[in-house]
């Protein structure tokens, strides 16, 4: 099938990095809104690559550095190593978790999910595309978890609007 | 002020009993203490940080759940939880807590690929830190080296609040 331009081009992750890269400029450049981004990766491990920040130039130069970084997907990780680099900050805390699936290592995402919720955080997953059932049975558990939200998103378009939404919900605050 | 953190083997191989009544009883004796916090680990093949040091009065309602949570994977390695552990208390230090204590639950029963003694000799780096090692074995597995056998102590159900008043 011929792919249009709102398709997730030219491959998923750099459909992600640009499309948060817009969000981030918007969010952190263009308004006064009073929220601080920060930024994990992850795929069979987890690591942060941002601390919460106001920063966008620091933002955009995590994004920058996104990359494949190896084999496997370990989502739970993922949480938890955003969940600690919440430790310390005050006010509603949310982990937005973009993904395209295919979970096989680490702790499972929905026990995981469990720490979130001990920590006050909420869970927010957007799918790349289409998820394998169990996985979606997996995101399901640990969005009920945490009192959080699940989208599952085909286009960049559709990854924007999504995200906007989400980040419009946490702030309270419209700011496009 | 007086900080814990529980890292509690929770694989098919520990005796869950034991361990969650070590739980309520080391919450049982702390939560009546006002500047006490708790913190728990759960681990096995990787740990998973359940619960964040907070005010120990306030860990109950966390507490009901815990049986629900499904068992992590095989084999368990008890020096990533003390890791774990200890990362928790060192992010979430406060200049009051006088205390810092790591209470450290494992079966040992296969071996572990990251060494545990190394995780002991790093927790003994760490200014003004505790650390106390329970088997909820029968016994002392030979395949531990003496320098962590002569650590570990043997959990038993009779026993646990003598342990807990001594070390709390």
């Amino acid at each position: 099938m011929r792919k249009s331009y709102n398709d997730l081009t030219p491959n998923k992750l750099v459909a992600v990095r640009d499309t948060v890269d817009y969000i981030v400029v918007k969010l952190l450049k263009r308004t006064n809104i009073p929220v601080r981004i920060g930024m994990t990766v992850f795929f069979g491990k987890a690591y942060p690559i941002l601390n919460p920040t106001r920063d966008y130039s620091l933002a955009l130069d995590a994004l920058s550095r996104l990359r494949i970084m190896g084999e496997g997907s370990a989502p739970g990780d993922g949480v938890i190593v955003s969940v600690k680099i919440l430790r310390r900050v005050h006010g509603s805390k949310d982990i937005i978790m973009i993904t395209d699936g295919g979970f096989n290592m680490g702790i499972p995402l929905d026990v995981a999910s469990i720490y979130a919720k001990n920590s006050s955080v909420r869970l927010d997953m957007v799918c790349l595309g289409r998820i394998r059932e169990n996985d979606l049975l997996i995101i399901e558990q640990a969005v009920k978890n945490t009192g959080g939200t699940m989208h599952t998103v085909e286009t960049k378009a559709e990854l924007y609007s999504v995200l906007k939404n989400i980040v419009e919900r946490i702030t309270g605050k419209q700011y496009d | 002020m007086i900080d814990i953190v529980l890292a509690l083997e929770w694989t098919k191989s520990s005796d869950l009993e034991l361990t969650i009544e070590f739980l309520q009883n080391t919450y049982a004796l702390v939560s009546k203490n006002q500047l006490a916090r708790i913190g728990i680990v759960l681990y096995g093949k990787e740990p998973l940080p359940l619960i964040d040091l907070i005010e120990a009065s306030t860990v109950d309602k966390l507490l009901g759940d815990i049986r629900n949570i499904p068992l992590l994977q095989h084999p368990a390695e008890p020096a990533l939880a003390l890791y774990e552990a200890i990362e928790m208390l060192e992010d979430l230090y406060e200049p009051i807590s006088s205390r810092r204590i790591v209470l450290l639950t494992a079966s040992f029963s296969s071996r572990s690929k990251i060494s545990l003694e190394d995780a002991i000799v790093y927790a003994r780096s760490i200014d003004g830190l505790n650390y106390y090692i329970f088997t909820t074995s029968n016994r002392r597995p030979r395949w531990l080296s003496n320098n962590i056998a002569k650590e570990v102590s043997i959990l038993r159900k009779g026993s646990l609040i003598k342990y807990l008043k001594k070390i709390i």
